[in-house]
């Protein structure tokens, strides 16, 4: 098994110390916050045709009209045209609140 | 690690998109690279769905990119942010531009997944680089 040496701050020591105090094993929180945030690093793996399935599962699975922002022709590479339309729907919802 | 930006979410989520082949074309490659959500990009998409089944389509197409969402330890200063607004301001940028920009600026090897033309024909990082860009039109 492998050890892991790490310099604390005043506030991982204090923070060590309340986990303490609480009857924590600090060793297991850190095994466990290691592995969890190594978990968010790594993409599960799938071929390049599974993604496309996938992918093209979601329009059959979620069927509906044709976005709004697609009937108005918004380009939404344009970032004046974007803003635009965000801008409306803001100023939309505050209307309807005021 | 791969920032996607508003136009591809979008581009993905109805199949009439005039990038949605493109874009589709591209995402096993991005996912296998790791795809990053960040805050603003996240709002701004907000603003587009307004529909139950694009929500769905949102969540699910989450779950195919096998995305990440922003962690605190990627939240950039408002300083940094609001100064690079303030040097490209006569090219009027968003936040979420800028937020994409400065990202790439502090992690060198992150690239934006964009169709807006401007990442590479207007918007600089702070020392004069270009953004790097994960796919190049």
């Amino acid at each position: 098994m492998k050890t892991l040496n790490i310099r604390l701050g005043r506030r991982e020591a204090d923070a060590i110390k309340t986990l303490r105090a609480a009857g924590e094993n600090v060793s297991e929180v850190l095994r466990e916050a290691l592995v969890a945030r190594a978990a968010k690093k790594t993409t599960r793996k799938a071929s390049k045709a599974e993604v496309l399935a996938k992918l093209d599962a979601i329009y059959d699975r979620h069927p509906g009209p044709v976005p709004e922002y697609i009937e108005l022709g918004i380009d939404a590479t344009n970032r004046q045209q974007m803003s635009a339309y965000i801008r409306s729907k803001i100023l939309r919802k505050r209307g309807k609140k005021a | 690690m791969i920032l996607i930006d508003t136009n591809v979410i979008l581009a993905l989520l109805d199949r009439s998109d005039d990038n949605h082949s493109a874009a589709r074309e591209q995402t096993p490659g991005m996912r296998e690279s790791g795809v990053l959500l960040v805050l603003p990009i996240l709002a701004e998409v907000t603003h587009f769905l307004r529909a139950p089944h694009l929500y769905d389509r949102f969540d699910d197409l989450l779950d195919t990119l096998d995305a990440r969402y922003e962690q605190t330890e990627h939240l950039l200063s408002h300083t940094e942010t609001m100064g690079w607004l303030k040097r490209h301001a006569s090219h009027k940028p968003d936040y979420a531009d800028a937020h994409l920009v400065m990202l790439t600026a502090r992690n060198r090897k992150w690239r934006v997944w964009s169709f807006d033309s401007e990442f590479q024909t207007i918007w600089r990082r702070p020392d004069g680089s270009a953004v790097p860009m994960a796919v190049r039109r």
